[in-house]
């Protein structure tokens, strides 16, 4: 497992008893930003998960299971802080029907495919249509292709992207998990839109338990 | 499913020959040398079962050249039967769909073993179709093992030496992981559409069945019916447990298990319900066969065969302290209910944390062999001693109450040359001897034996079963029948004096 080695216990940082629910803390808002990643197995969502949160990078990564959660503060360049609650799902098959879970009460949605992949394209239009047909009117969706460093195969071109991306008002960007270009302004592209005070409404959209953290609509 | 009452045809005959017979269709027999009941399986009408077209040889003569180029290179990579590192592989395991589909095969590659896998289609059809089942083959060595189980069968060869009866147990148990992943809602699919194609669900899930065939090979939970227990100082293992039943009931979960490696240090479960032992047995081949866990918090959803073969369960899953593979495992009804159970966890931490009985689990799980018992570590009188010093070799205590057991260390009999995966088919052996198991579907089972003697060349093997503990033991092969039946004794009161720290309360 590539992924061993580091350090403490992965998930929240402040993995100290019970940070969560008292609210009254030093900074009393910060904006919880729920994301989930989707697409089609083997794109590379965890890797681009791992890459940002853990600035790590296994290329023997393993096949996810369920979907793992991860949290993750972004501090944006104004000064203002966003913290993401990221659910990155397995790409397979079986979990298909399970992905509302995720999605559904998220705030954004990062829809991951492979430049060298045409299938994981189509799937990535799959996935655009169940989340305007499902997931409400406010959720913030980037359009991700993933592996940009293995140019020589490239079958889906810039071009496509963009085009897909701007016919259903979405954000788009180009990344690779592997040499970390562009995966940080993926999230950072989310942030930017929860981080204003004006774009504070789809950030209540809240995690699927929402009944055990109620304190946080903000 | 087969009936039990009437001995199933046997077909005997050389494995290869059967294979390679069948396979290229030349021959009309498939008869081995030397043996009492064989039924003679003709090539003409193997090709009139339907769900056989699928072999290579049945082709035009241009697909058939190209055909037979990606068998040559199928072989060469050892993805196909026609490889040698393929044939030498000491157990197969096979999955097809009743219209010959291939569904998993544990090694080489499903796709390339699609001819073989029609082959064992058409053989298990034209029993059915005689109105008979077909339940088992013996062929050289090896022994070939059939289930049926809803739309798919189940297919073993082994050459480990292991009985029929723990051959068919283990093809139930790898149906039963198949639907720990899926549930058995793909059944009906493909019941109705024999062509659905189900490797499509089963992506990524080699590991996972790997780890339950690696745990066939090296730990007798299978055919013990019972889990393995992590040793560790009992004051320690209270404030686990105290810590664990809490998290349970915080986070709303029916189940609470603590894991570390293939050990179970904690378990709390509710008195109606308890965890059957099958179902912790197919729990901790998911999660040792899915290294993604090690990364990140998870929430995944998975299917306990004997609490409900239609339903999932949704499991919070985290590696408590990853060097050492504890893992904590909730499992809720609730779909929804991840924060919540990661709350509860986080609180767990922070108090076994504290107590430091996570600590104290990771020391243990950390160990050689996760904790077993050593045998040098036992009091002189009990078999304990440093290898040669002492005619003990091996041992196996299992405490029927709890459905747990204790394993020795295997220093003694690695320093005989003797792996795990060679003295675990002999318990088996030993075990469906003492159970009679192995006289194939005699009903009603009879009582088992209380006690079990039988030396070789290699050891003297004894077995004691009663209701309140069942041990079985392997001793050098000259020691005294009257020195092994006294250290059985004083093995037997060591293990109940030190209970409490080799068993999980249950």
């Amino acid at each position: 497992m590539g992924c061993a080695g580091s350090k403490g216990p992965p998930a929240r940082p402040a993995d100290v008893k019970g940070v969560r629910p008292p609210a009254p803390e030093p900074q009393p808002t910060i904006p919880r930003v729920k994301l989930v990643l989707l697409g089609d197995s083997g794109v590379g969502k965890s890797c681009l998960v791992l890459r940002y949160v853990r600035r790590q990078f296994d290329p023997q990564s393993q096949v996810t299971v369920g979907a793992a959660f991860m949290s993750h503060s972004v501090h944006l360049p104004d000064g203002s802080t966003v913290k993401f609650e990221i659910w990155d799902t397995a790409g397979q098959e079986r979990y298909a029907s399970l992905a509302p879970l995720y999605y559904r009460g998220a705030a954004a949605a990062a829809i991951v495919y492979d430049i060298t992949n045409p299938d994981s394209f189509q799937k990535a239009k799959h996935w655009v249509g169940e989340l305007k047909k499902n997931a409400g009117d406010n959720i913030v969706i980037v359009l991700v292709g993933n592996k940009s460093d293995l140019v020589e195969n490239r079958v889906i071109s810039i071009e496509d992207g963009e085009e897909l991306a701007s016919q259903h008002s979405m954000l788009f960007a180009e990344t690779s998990a592997k040499t970390a270009a562009g995966v940080s302004t993926v999230f950072e592209l989310i942030a930017q839109k929860f981080a204003s005070p004006a774009a504070s409404g789809p950030a209540e959209a809240r995690p699927p338990a929402a009944s055990s953290s109620p304190a946080e609509s903000v | 499913m087969v009936s039990p009452t009437k001995p199933g045809p046997r077909v005997s005959g050389d494995f290869e020959a059967l294979l390679s017979q069948a396979h290229s269709r030349s021959s009309s027999e498939v008869v081995g040398p030397g043996d009492e009941q064989c039924s003679v399986v003709d090539a003409s009408e193997l090709e009139s079962v339907p769900g056989s077209e699928g072999a290579a040889t049945e082709q035009g003569p241009g697909p058939a050249v190209q055909l037979l180029e990606q068998a040559a290179t199928a072989a060469e990579e050892g993805r196909n039967e026609d490889s040698e590192v393929w044939r030498q592989q000491r157990k197969h395991l096979f999955v097809l769909t009743h219209s010959g589909k291939p569904v998993y095969s544990l090694h080489g590659d499903e796709n390339a073993l699609a001819g073989l896998m029609a082959v064992m289609d058409a053989l298990i059809s034209f029993m059915k179709d005689q109105g008979d089942s077909l339940q088992s083959v013996r062929a050289g060595r090896h022994i070939i093992v059939f289930l049926e189980r809803g739309p798919l069968y189940l297919v073993a060869a082994a050459a480990t030496g292991e009985p029929v009866s723990v051959l068919h147990l283990q093809l139930h148990l790898l149906h039963s992981q198949i639907l720990c992943i899926l549930t058995d809602g793909f059944q009906k699919v493909l019941t109705r559409n024999a062509r659905f194609d189900t490797r499509r669900l089963l992506g990524g899930v080699d590991g996972i069945l790997e780890a339950l065939h690696t745990s066939f090979e090296v730990d007798p939970s299978a055919f013990l019916v019972a889990f393995a227990p992590l040793r560790m100082p009992a004051l320690l293992r209270r404030s686990l447990l105290l810590a664990l039943q809490t998290a349970v009931r915080e986070g709303g979960a029916l189940y609470g298990v603590l894991l570390a490696g293939s050990k179970v240090a904690a378990l709390s479960q509710g008195a109606s319900r308890p965890l059957h032992p099958h179902d912790l047995l197919a729990l901790g081949a998911f999660v040792r066969g899915s290294p993604s866990f090690q990364a990140a918090e998870t929430f995944s959803p998975v299917c306990l065969p004997h609490f409900n073969p239609s339903a999932f369960l949704h499991a919070y899953v985290h590696y408590a302290h990853k060097d050492a593979k504890v893992c904590l495992l909730l499992l809720s009804t609730q779909p929804d209910s991840f924060m919540r159970l990661a709350d509860a966890a986080r609180r767990f931490r922070a108090e076994v944390n504290d107590s430091g009985a996570l600590q104290a689990a990771a020391r243990s799980g950390l160990q050689a062999g996760e904790g077993q018992v050593s045998i040098s570590s036992l009091p002189a009188l009990a078999g304990g001693g440093e290898p040669g010093m002492t005619p003990l070799l091996h041992f196996l205590y299992k405490h029927p109450g709890r459905s747990q057991f204790v394993l020795a260390t295997w220093d003694a009999l690695a320093a005989r040359g003797r792996l795990p995966q060679d003295v675990v088919p002999h318990y088996a052996r030993i075990h469906a001897a003492v159970f009679r198991k192995d006289e194939e579907f005699r009903e009603p089972q009879p009582s088992p034996l209380r006690v079990y003697y039988h030396s070789t060349d290699e050891y003297a093997a004894i077995a004691y079963a009663s209701a309140e503990y069942e041990l079985y033991a392997l001793f050098d092969p000259l020691a005294q029948k009257l020195a092994i039946v006294q250290i059985c004794q004083r093995l037997c009161a060591w293990v109940k004096g030190s209970q409490q720290d080799l068993f999980v309360p249950m």
